[in-house]
């Protein structure tokens, strides 16, 4: 589970979170694993910070 | 749950599942002009190349409502082709764009080819254009078709959205990713995954039980549209 540490960053990753590559728009989408649901897309280039890549 | 466009209810006709199959959103022989035949040709030859096969619109001929018809073509494709040029009727543009708001809806991605960046409809602007003007537009197309007709597309829709929705337990948006995996690629895998949710979908309690049997439904007609195809 991610932790937050003294100076406010994120420690670890986030869990019952995922995400995956889109090929067709080329971003990364974040997923809920609790729900399936894809909760956001990605506007910029790059992974997010701190989620598990499926 | 699929919805009839036309009557706003839930559809529970048979779809015609058409994998590894591109919708050609085209005028008719008639209305074609020598132009057009040509880059309809390029076209062709380029989904040869990734062994797709292709269906023209103006070709479906079928007994009955012929717009239930191009319904039922655009839910069984998993990519469409539009073509947008000078020199094409009015009334046959209202259609093409007719076909390609309709399979965009379902949430299947179209590609248009329009001559120049000036003539592309402003509420296109974030879908995939092909100018034809541009010397490299030929190239430009097959990388996207690569891109949406590949493997990676597939495994995203099959091992990625379809797998986490089924841990999840949301077995409707589950079964609606393995049809897309499946028309993409024809893997018997996925096939095998919308028979196993068929068969988890009979143990599930009767509290489900109208939601066990619209999704039930959905799938079977899948399923059934299949095997008829095959015979």
């Amino acid at each position: 589970m991610a932790i937050r540490t003294r100076n406010g960053k994120l420690k670890g990753a986030v869990t019952k979170r995922v995400q995956a590559r889109n090929p067709v728009t080329k971003r990364w989408v974040k997923i809920d694993k609790n729900t399936g649901r894809i909760i956001s897309h990605k506007k910029t280039p790059g992974p997010y910070k701190n989620v598990t890549k499926k | 749950m699929r919805i009839c466009p036309l009557t706003s209810d839930e559809c529970t006709k048979l779809i015609t599942p058409l994998p590894k199959t591109i919708l050609l959103m085209t005028p008719s022989k008639e209305k074609t002009t020598p132009e057009l035949k040509e880059l309809v040709d390029n076209i062709k030859k380029i989904i040869e190349k990734h062994s797709f096969k292709y269906i023209e619109g103006a070709e479906i001929i079928k007994y009955g409502d012929f717009v239930c018809s191009i319904c039922s073509h655009i839910l069984g494709c998993c990519l469409g082709i539009a073509i947008s040029k000078a020199g094409i009727p009015p009334s046959t543009l209202c259609n093409i764009f007719w076909e390609k708001g309709l399979m965009e809806g379902f949430g299947k991605p179209v590609i248009l080819f329009v001559d120049d960046d000036k003539y592309l409809p402003s509420d296109f602007k974030r879908t995939f254009a092909v100018f034809t003007e541009k010397k490299d537009y030929v190239k430009r197309f097959d990388a996207l078709v690569k891109d949406l007709t590949g493997i990676e597309r597939r495994h995203y829709y099959s091992n990625v959205l379809g797998d986490i929705a089924f841990e999840a337990g949301d077995y409707e948006k589950a079964g609606v990713y393995y049809q897309e995996a499946y028309l993409i690629q024809e893997k018997q895998e996925d096939l095998k995954k919308i028979k196993n949710l068929i068969n988890l979908l009979k143990e599930l309690p009767e509290e489900y039980e109208g939601f066990k049997d619209r999704l039930q439904r959905n799938l079977l007609s899948f399923i059934k549209g299949l095997q008829k195809k095959k015979f």
